[in-house]
């Protein structure tokens, strides 16, 4: 696949997560969050972060970071209950939350004649987690506010020949 | 709480819920439980292959789904079980409760594995009263038939002995 096309499917991408960012989030929260733009996080802080990977057209994947006081605060208005930040039912909530959205991005695509199918969520908690990517692969940030506080997504587009993940047995 | 089968006294549900997110099945047995559709009694599973070995025909009335799961997913549990237990509108309905909402995947679940109706996640408590009235309707239809068949079974049979002590 071509830098270009490469560069066009990430712009694509990007917009099917911008898109599905509002409409699961106005579902979910009662209203969309707003965009924001920031190079990423600044300040150090527990936080915990969800990766779906996708197949299909092309290989990508999708991580939502949460910073522990949004985390909370989104559990709590996505399930009816609390949830604590170091709790493990946490991980099910923030993994929940991603694969939702994952299923609005992947029918958002399906309808741009991108087929994807999408991964189990990997979930991380801790301080400053964050997704290693592949050298040189194309990667986005899209930082959003929301009633609940900050969060941001990172997205990382490979070509199917950059693989986003290590096949076991073979050098990283 | 309504009464979705006229003349009939109110009836429980035994659902299987199954989805490997420990928070999705609370939320889907607080959105079930809060839908006021009928009593629930809830049987939980973590995929499709602990819902499998839970599965009873005669004690389940009615299976809510999540699609991607570890081990077997959903819509392998869907398939085995119309293929171990047949289809139609005898069986044990079952709902896909789940992330996935292309056209490909609800035509998948529906027309080809054999499940009975399909929610996307994520659902109101209003969603779940109009999606689901018929489907749970049709569950309570077929627990009370079960019912009536199992009293039959434990009544003493009509045969020569009945008239003779009758």
């Amino acid at each position: 696949m071509s830098s270009n096309v490469q560069g066009d499917l990430a712009s694509v991408i990007a917009d099917a997560v911008k898109s599905s960012v509002g409409v699961t989030f106005n579902s979910i929260f009662g209203e969309p969050p707003v965009s924001v733009a920031s190079e990423g996080p600044t300040e150090s802080c527990a936080r915990v972060a969800s990766v779906i990977s996708f197949f299909g057209t092309s290989p990508w994947a999708l991580t939502l970071v949460l910073p522990e006081e949004t985390a909370v605060k989104m559990a709590l208005k996505f399930t009816g209950f609390e949830v604590p930040f170091d709790c493990a039912d946490m991980g099910d909530v923030v993994g929940e939350l991603t694969n939702v959205l994952a299923g609005e991005v992947v029918a958002q695509l399906n309808r741009r004649s991108i087929q994807s199918q999408m991964s189990l969520p990997m979930v991380a908690r801790g301080n400053d987690v964050e997704l290693l990517k592949p050298t040189g692969a194309p990667a986005s940030h899209l930082g959003y506010q929301s009633a609940q506080g900050h969060f941001w997504f990172e997205i990382c587009t490979a070509s199917t020949v950059q693989r986003l993940c290590r096949k076991p047995g073979t050098a990283a | 709480m309504q009464n979705l089968i006229k003349g009939q006294a109110m009836v429980t549900l035994k659902a299987l819920v199954v989805d490997d997110s420990g928070v999705m099945r609370k939320m889907v047995m607080k959105g079930l439980t809060e839908s006021k559709l009928v009593n629930f009694e809830f049987i939980e599973a973590v995929d499709g292959q602990d819902a499998l070995t839970k599965f009873d025909p005669k004690e389940i009335d009615i299976g809510f789904v999540d699609w991607n799961m570890p081990n077997m997913t959903g819509v392998e549990f869907v398939r085995e079980i119309r293929n171990l237990y047949g289809g139609g509108v005898g069986s044990v309905p079952l709902v896909m409760v789940t992330s996935e909402k292309t056209m490909g995947k609800i035509q998948e679940a529906l027309d080809e594995a054999g499940a009975d109706a399909f929610i996307c996640k994520p659902f109101t408590i209003e969603e779940l009263q109009t999606k689901l009235k018929k489907t749970v309707e049709r569950a309570g239809i077929l627990r009370l038939r079960k019912d009536a068949a199992e009293k039959k079974k434990q009544q003493p049979s009509g045969g020569l002995l009945a008239g003779l002590f009758g």
